[in-house]
This record gives C-alpha cells, structure tokens and sequence, in this order.
C-alpha cells in the first residue's frame, strides 16, 4: 500500500513535470535517486515493523551517507535529506538517544533551506531532544524558531490565491 | 482530520505510516517546485516527559495525516475552490495547531525553568502567537469547509 501511494506521488510528480522544465523526469539521475530514496524509506518501514531499529537506521543512514557526487543537487535532494535526517533524529530520540538525535537534526538543518517545514521539523525534533537532555535554553529556542517558520507558513496559506 | 488533539501516549513512536507521508509529500515538493512555493507538512513533534525523555505529544500520525490534508488542500486549489474560503485553509488549521503546540511547550519550559531569562515573557508572546493564528484562521476559514 506504502508503495503504491509512493509510487502514485512519484508519478504524478512526474507527470506534473511535463509542463515544467525544472522537475525531474523519469531516467534522469534526480527521479531515480528519488525513487531509490523512497524504497530504502519502505524498506526502513519494513524494518521497523519487525522491530528492528537499528537495521532501519542503518538503511536509512545510507541515504544521507550518498556521496555528493552520486545524488543530483537542488530543492528534491535538500528535501529528502532533511525528510531523512528528521526520521532518523526521531528514531534516535525514540531511542533514547537526544544527543545523537540533536545531532541528526543539526546535520539536517546544516543543509539550509530556510522557512520551510522540512526546517521546522527538524527544529521541532531537536528542540525535543534538547528539552530531553535538560538543555531548556536551547530546546526554547528551537522551539521559538519552529513556531515563526509556522507562522510565516501560515501566512502564506491565507494570502490570496493569485 | 485530528488537527488539535493529542493522541493517546501509547501511540506507536514510529507509526508504519512514514511513506504514507512521503508518496504526497514528494509529488508536492515536486509540483511545487514548479509553483515556486515550500512545501508545507506537518510535524508537531514530540514532547519529552520529565522523567527520562520519553516521548509524548502529537506523534507522526499526526504529521502523517497532517500532510495528506496538505496535499488534499493543494489539490483543492489546484481544482478551484468553490467555497469562497481562501484555498489555503486546509494547510492554515494544521499550522495553527503547530503554532499553538509550540507555543504550549515553550510555556511548559518556562515554567519549568524559572531561571530562564525572559521564560515569562517568552510564553506570553508564543500563547499571544498561538491566538492570533486561531484568529486568522477563523477569520478566512468558515467552520462548514
């Protein structure tokens, strides 16, 4: 089910592609490592379910751990990192581990990005795993920079629609 | 769509909904890149409790679900909305809870720290941040979408 939803996403994105040049195209190396990217996501889900966490983070490690020189550049791959990294600071956390969850989410964030919620997530998790290892100053303050990125985002999805 | 309440804390940590989430979470990034827009899904997160860091609050079944109103949204305004509401609303109600749950743990913070500097002040902005988003939105979004 997990893969056929992905697979409808991917394909609509793809299909969307059509009438914009700057989105990737099946056979061109951004739509496969998207589509690599959401297998060993499926296979992280897979993993987990049988409760083997460590496995699943190591699958997923493998994502962030591509060589730049083997993923394409741009928004797709920021996105899926951050997408990535968030997962892992969150099993990390899960885990009981906050300070490699805040390093997870820091590794995340590094990637840049700005006002989106790819950033607020990973703030958000982060300030959780801050808040677990008694650093209250800190946690607030990812706290305070996840709420503004939700507000400006809210902003957004009220202005009126051109 | 559960946009405000908190799960039972027995939800699983790690719900087998993660690509549930990513499917539309891709076709969005995706097709709004082509829109020039940020792609908007939900994470309120998790709480730590005081004892032991255990994980609590909105879990990724929210995100999860959070993110496939998004994308239904999307595809509202992609088809035209027809309610006179302002085809975010779909996004803006999820945002607003974040914007809420965020501000209730930094005031669960203050509280808890009372020497923080400006702990007080801080959560009196976030819940004053939190009310003017519930504002907004009921503002530009009839109950009856």
């Amino acid at each position: 089910m997990r893969a056929r939803l992905l697979a409808a996403a991917l394909g609509l994105a793809l299909a969307g592609g059509a009438s914009c040049a700057r989105l990737p195209r099946a056979g061109d190396g951004t739509a496969d490592w998207s589509a690599g990217v959401a297998g060993r996501h499926a296979e992280a889900d897979r993993l987990l379910d049988r409760g083997e966490r460590q496995a699943a983070l190591a699958v997923l490690d493998t994502i962030v751990g591509t060589p730049p020189g083997e993923m394409p550049s741009g928004e797709p791959q920021r996105v899926l990192l951050q997408d990535t990294y968030f997962r892992l600071a969150r099993l990390e956390l899960d885990g009981h581990r906050p300070q490699r969850a805040v390093e997870r989410a820091s590794a995340g964030l590094a990637l840049g990005g700005g006002n989106d919620l790819f950033a607020a997530n990973l703030l958000v998790v982060r300030g959780s795993a801050r808040q677990a290892l008694g650093q209250a100053g800190a946690a607030l303050d990812d706290y305070q920079r996840a709420l503004a990125i939700n507000e400006i985002l809210l902003q957004r999805s009220l202005a009126p629609t051109p | 769509m559960p946009t405000g309440a908190c799960p039972p804390a027995n939800v699983s940590p790690v719900p087998p909904t993660r690509l549930a989430v990513l499917a539309p979470l891709v076709a969005w990034i995706l097709l709004a890149s082509c829109a020039a827009a940020y792609p908007a899904r939900h994470e309120p997160g998790r709480t730590p409790a005081a004892t032991g860091g255990r994980a609590e609050g909105p879990p990724d079944l929210l995100a999860a679900e959070a993110e496939l109103a998004r994308a239904q949204g999307e595809l509202d305004r992609l088809a035209m909305d027809g309610t006179g509401a302002p085809a975010g609303c779909d996004r803006a109600l999820p945002l607003a809870d974040n914007i809420c749950a965020l501000a209730e743990r930094i005031c669960a913070i203050a509280a808890g720290a009372p020497d923080l500097p400006s702990g007080p002040a801080r959560c009196a902005d976030a819940r004053a941040r939190c009310r003017s988003a519930r504002e907004k939105v009921t503002a530009s979004c009839p109950r009856d979408r």
